[in-house]
């Protein structure tokens, strides 16, 4: 066994591969990419304190159309539009972001340690991610929801079982590509435990991978959480999700109800992965 | 001979993921609270009641035995009835699992074509303008959730232009396909959204595939650029690729769930959603092996071509 | 045929990768291009194809080839070119087969006359079988000397006038090296083939060419007759390359090699050491009933191909690999896995990575490298861990400020120096160094060997030295071990394993070692 081979040629002599704008240059069109997003997870929320306005009060017939007083009319049973957009957006934020961020942690564990450790432990945890990924992510959370029904962490754990698997193939691989690496062996011959390992040597350089995927689990993890929303799984509060199914019937008549919060998401879940595939550089997918 | 032994072992690793997906399905909707006895009696009910019920619709014995029992049917076709109408699961879920693979199977057929197509026009030329428009398309397609896209589809198709119909009516008695016309935006809402995603792999896939040593050397021998794609390129992407698309069949059931509701489709959607609102477990469950069984599925069939496409695998 | 002026390759900053480059060969001439890593020799060699990599540029200067300007060729008639007249094998050409395509069409795609008669014609040239069967075969299904040869068969197929060689005999062992370089001598000089070399290895250069040119940094410094060039170089570059070519023979004459009588406390001795990969059905064992002792100042050579199981056992006597039998025993202690060791027996131990892009951690500087094997091993912190990393730094002939770098910004030579400084850091009674100058550059290749005997001299350090270098070996090793398939072979002092070799396949590896000298005195008589 020699150590790790050089790292592959990314260009070749015969492909016109473009090259790559410089660093700097990326990250800054990254952190562009970012602002709307982050207009957008601002407004939602401190949304529910920028009106006092009771979002399920009935202020006009259903489908008025937006005029003064009414910036965007109102919805399938006469209640303020521009309320409900400003209340029903943080829970598309909170939820996604902690689910994201409990999904990274535990995968990256459960991946990092397989690639490190290997044996029995890389084997169970192989099994266990190819038992999940044939999970739908739909399936698997109205299967939670069915046995706890609608709360945040219903929703949490559907984002963590399934996205899991994900980041834990991930990690695993970063991880098995440096497990033979010099300076890997270096730290096991000062001592070094394998958490030691895997804190200090592994996970910095395992790293970029990881949050290159996590732009993907949370768009997916926004998509899942609006998606219950939207099958009527959600709090009695507004939700964006929910606000798309309920006035659907209505966009002939005024089509805010709808585009409002489906703009919002739309620019949440598109601009967090623009700036993560910009920021992370493209790798793999 | 030797393809023949693998698929054989494919298949029974294949059987015992199935098993095990049926383990985590059952224990997942067994265990966890929520009691189909209490549900369907509503809130008032008392504690005998309850347990009448309970013992009427076998829950009160062991897990095990309930598992062993479900699953002894579940191989001989019967996945148990529904609690709720008092049916058997596969009766209450064929028609609507027809509607849905209908929805499915147009959306992955199309899928698969637009995606090689994309993805090779995007991977053929890295960082091009052309690529860098449909990388960018492809990844603002993939961010955006499907009822999103399906919400703006109808919007422009239906209630700008009013070319196809918003909503999937069905006369009694009928199928989708007496209507084809509803299909068209169900289908493409699908689509959209799993082509941008599928196109994204098949983007890296050819990447990987242009920039190994034997399509460079090709190249450099002077073989024209049709042959180098054709006889060097494509061969190795064909592997990835059938993995790759193998995903579709879970990519495009989270897509159904959706997009069925929002166009009133009669499909598996509305099934499973109530069955979670009334807590029928047996559909639940029922829909969910159905689906991990065709996932997995997909995925021996994924290796298979990968096996076929490969000689060093096919004939070592 | 080939006409080169003044050709200059700038990359996208402006920095000049080939600088006036000119170069003139005649029909059936064989010109070697030597150069180390980042000579440009390679932007040199398919400039000649009309193929500059994406990020470079031709600025100035032309490439002519039969009094066609290839750089000004439109798409189809330098495909025209590149299939019809010149051809080109890079490195590892095994790596060039398509792995879907049969033999057969392997060639019959580039073949002027594809039919079956004129493939199997294009084989039995390059001495495979032409038979249908095996032109049915799959490139898998060759062994890696027919996959060579069938890449050799299948740019020769076009029945090209000129050949571009770019280090295709990099990476194989000496005995295959040997093999193909022959094969391709024989078949250019029988169907007069232009020949274009290029190597970072002078011995092959000499062997294939009849002119040499010395590419540094982009320009030519040296050219001329080959026999002239290697053994009268003009250009001071030229002389210092050719002074650091290992050569068996001389570094025989040149360098001391002590004969260590085994004493009766050895500071290394391994017992019947065997280890193995894998578990279940997939265990391989790549070593079995190893034994060899090392004493303080002796060098001690692991020799063998890859899979040979010398890596293995030095990883064993590091303690990163866990034997499944036998013992390492150091001072008299047996020691267990690394992680097992007392501080002080993992101190006595210190394993020298190749170096590769992981022999450092890249997020971590080199002085934070260095020190925190000061702290963890001699307790050393603060100004005194500073002063001593500067010192180890100055120790391998590094200045003090490269503490602060990290590992992508220093050179192949410079991490490799790293990496020893590093293990130094423990104060070692041995080192184990493992392929220590495969990746690197033949001037830097004898800087690092020069610091490791010197050090291992001055300190009285045990060297475990893992090769597959005869050349590394003579000049280093007091005492070989030759490997093969996990077992040893053939051991003793230097003088008896290369000067008398019992086994065959040392024999053969010996027979096969390339000797600049030979090929000068061959080229002269």
């Amino acid at each position: 066994m020699t150590p790790a081979a050089q790292t592959p040629p990314t260009q070749t002599l015969t492909r016109a591969v473009a090259p790559a704008p410089p660093r700097n240059r990326r990250k800054l069109v990254g952190l562009l990419f970012l602002v709307p997003g982050i207009l957008v997870a601002g407004l939602a929320i401190i949304g529910p304190w920028l009106t006092g306005a009771d979002p399920q009060l009935i202020v006009a017939p259903p489908y008025t159309e937006a005029g003064p007083g009414l910036p965007l009319g109102t919805d399938a049973t006469g209640r303020d539009v521009w309320v409900r957009v400003l209340t029903g957006g943080r829970p598309l934020i909170v939820i996604p972001v902690l689910a994201t961020i409990a999904t990274a942690v535990l995968g990256t564990a459960l991946g990092a340690a397989a690639g490190y450790l290997g044996g029995w432990f890389d084997a169970v945890v192989s099994r266990f991610d190819a038992l999940f990924l044939a999970f739908p992510p739909i399936l698997a959370m109205l299967i939670l929801l069915n046995g706890w029904g609608y709360s945040p962490v219903t929703l949490i754990a559907a984002v963590v079982v399934t996205g899991v698997p994900f980041v834990s193939r991930v990690a695993r691989a970063a991880t098995a590509q440096i497990v033979h690496s010099g300076f890997v062996d270096a730290a096991a011959a000062l001592g070094d435990g394998s958490a030691a390992i895997l804190v200090r040597e592994v996970l910095p350089n395992i790293a970029r991978p990881i949050l290159a995927d996590a732009g993907t689990r949370l768009a997916i993890a926004i998509t899942l959480t609006a998606s219950a929303g939207f099958l009527g799984f959600g709090p009695d509060a507004p939700n964006w999700g929910a606000m798309i199914s309920e006035n659907m019937e209505g966009i002939t008549l005024t089509p805010w109800g709808v585009v409002a919060p489906a703009l919002g998401l739309a620019v949440l879940a598109v601009s967090t992965n623009l700036a993560i595939d910009r920021l992370a550089g493209k790798i793999g997918t | 001979m030797r393809a023949l032994l693998f698929l054989a072992r494919r298949l029974l690793a294949a059987a015992g993921t199935l098993l095990a997906v049926s383990i985590v399905l059952f224990a997942g909707s067994e265990v966890l609270p929520g009691d189909a006895a209490a549900a369907s009696l509503g809130t008032n009910a008392t504690a005998e009641q309850t347990a009448a019920v309970r013992a009427e619709l076998g829950l009160d014995r062991p897990l095990a035995v309930r598992y062993a029992e479900w699953v002894g049917n579940a191989v001989r076709g019967d996945l148990g009835d529904s609690i709720v109408e008092r049916a058997p699961v596969t009766e209450i879920v064929a028609i609507p699992l027809a509607d849905t693979a209908l929805l499915t199977v147009l959306a992955a057929l199309a899928t698969i074509v637009l995606a090689t197509a994309i993805g090779l026009a995007a991977g053929l030329r890295p960082g091009s303008r052309l690529d860098r428009v449909l990388s960018s398309g492809a990844l603002v397609a993939v961010s955006v959730p499907q009822f999103v896209i399906a919400g703006l589809l109808v919007l422009l198709f239906s209630t700008v232009l009013g070319w196809f119909p918003a909503v999937s009516l069905i006369p009694a008695g009928g199928a989708p396909l007496d209507r084809p016309e509803i299909l068209v935006l169900p289908v493409a809402a699908l689509t959209i959204f799993a082509a941008a995603w599928a196109s994204r792999l098949i983007r890296a896939i050819v990447i990987d595939a242009d920039t190994a040593p034997n399509v460079e050397a090709a190249r450099l021998a002077g073989l024209p650029e049709s042959v180098v794609i054709r006889r060097h390129l494509l061969p190795a992407t064909v592997g990835p690729a059938a993995q790759a698309f193998a995903w579709l069949a879970s990519a495009l059931f989270g897509g159904t769930a959706v997009v069925e509701q929002i166009f009133n489709y009669p499909g598996l959607s509305e099934t499973l959603v109530s069955a979670v609102r009334h807590h029928d477990t047996p559909v639940l469950e029922g829909v969910g092996l159905l689906l991990a069984a065709i996932i997995i599925g997909s995925l021996v069939v994924a290796d298979l071509v990968g096996l076929l496409a490969n000689p060093k695998l096919r004939t070592a | 045929m080939i006409e080169i002026t003044d050709l200059t390759v700038a990359d996208t900053s402006g920095r000049a990768v080939l600088d006036r480059v000119s170069l003139h060969v005649s029909p059936g001439e064989r010109v070697g291009i030597v150069g180390e890593s980042g000579s440009g020799k390679t932007t040199l060699a398919t400039a000649l194809l009309g193929a500059i990599r994406p990020g470079l540029r031709a600025v100035g200067g032309t490439v002519t080839f039969s009094g066609t300007d290839v750089l000004a060729l439109d798409r189809r008639r330098l495909r025209a070119l590149r299939r019809e007249s010149i051809a080109y094998l890079g490195q590892d050409p095994a790596t060039a087969l398509t792995p879907t395509l049969r033999v057969g069409g392997q060639v019959a795609e580039l073949a002027t006359d594809p039919s079956p008669e004129s493939v199997a014609r294009h084989l039995a040239g390059v001495g495979l079988p032409g038979d249908r069967a095996f032109q049915r075969r799959f490139p898998h299904q060759l062994s890696g000397g027919q996959q060579q040869r069938l890449a050799l068969a299948r740019v020769l197929a076009g029945d090209p006038e000129l050949l571009i060689l770019d280090e295709p005999t990099t990476g194989l062992d000496a005995i295959t090296q040997d093999l193909v370089l022959r094969q391709i001598e024989e078949l250019a000089a029988a169907r007069g083939i232009t020949l274009l070399f290029i190597t970072h290895d002078l011995v092959a250069a000499a062997r294939l060419s009849d002119r040499l040119v010395v590419l540094r940094h982009g320009r030519v410094v040296e050219e001329g007759p080959l026999a002239a060039t290697l053994s009268a170089p003009r250009h001071p570059y030229t002389r210092e390359l050719v002074a650091a070519v290992p050569d068996v023979a001389e570094a025989f004459e040149k360098y001391g090699h002590s004969v260590f009588e085994t004493s009766r406390a050895p500071l290394l001795e391994v017992r019947a050491l065997g280890a193995g990969h894998g578990r279940g059905r997939k265990r391989v064992t790549t070593a079995r009933e190893v034994s060899f002792t090392v004493e303080r100042g002796e060098c001690v050579a692991l020799l063998g191909e890859s899979g040979s199981g010398k890596t293995t056992i030095a990883r064993c006597v590091s303690g990163h690999h866990r034997p499944d039998s036998g013992e390492v025993v150091v001072d008299g202690e047996v020691l267990p896995d690394v992680r097992s060791r007392t501080l002080a027996q993992r101190r006595k131990v210190q394993l020298v990575p190749q170096d590769s892009a992981g022999s450092l951690n890249p997020r971590r500087t080199v002085g934070a490298a260095i020190s925190r094997v000061l702290k963890v091993l001699q307790g050393l912190t603060g100004a005194a861990a500073e002063a001593e990393t500067a010192r180890l730094l100055a120790l391998v002939g590094l200045p003090a400020e490269m503490a602060g770098r990290l590992p992508r910004q220093l050179s192949g030579g410079q991490r490799q120096r790293v990496t020893i400084a590093r293990a130094l850091a423990a104060k070692p009674d041995l080192l184990v160094c493992d392929e220590i100058t495969s990746s690197l550059d033949v001037r830097v290749q004898a800087g690092v060997l020069d610091l490791v005997a010197s050090l291992s001299e001055s300190e009285g350090l045990g060297v475990v030295l893992i090769t597959h270098d005869l050349g590394v070996i003579a000049r280093m090793a007091d005492r070989v071990l030759a490997l093969r398939g996990g077992e040893v072979c053939e051991q003793g002092t230097v003088h008896e394993v290369l000067g008398e070799p019992r086994h065959e396949w040392t024999a053969a590896l010996v027979a096969a070692v390339p000797s600049l000298r030979a090929e000068l005195d061959a080229r002269v008589a």
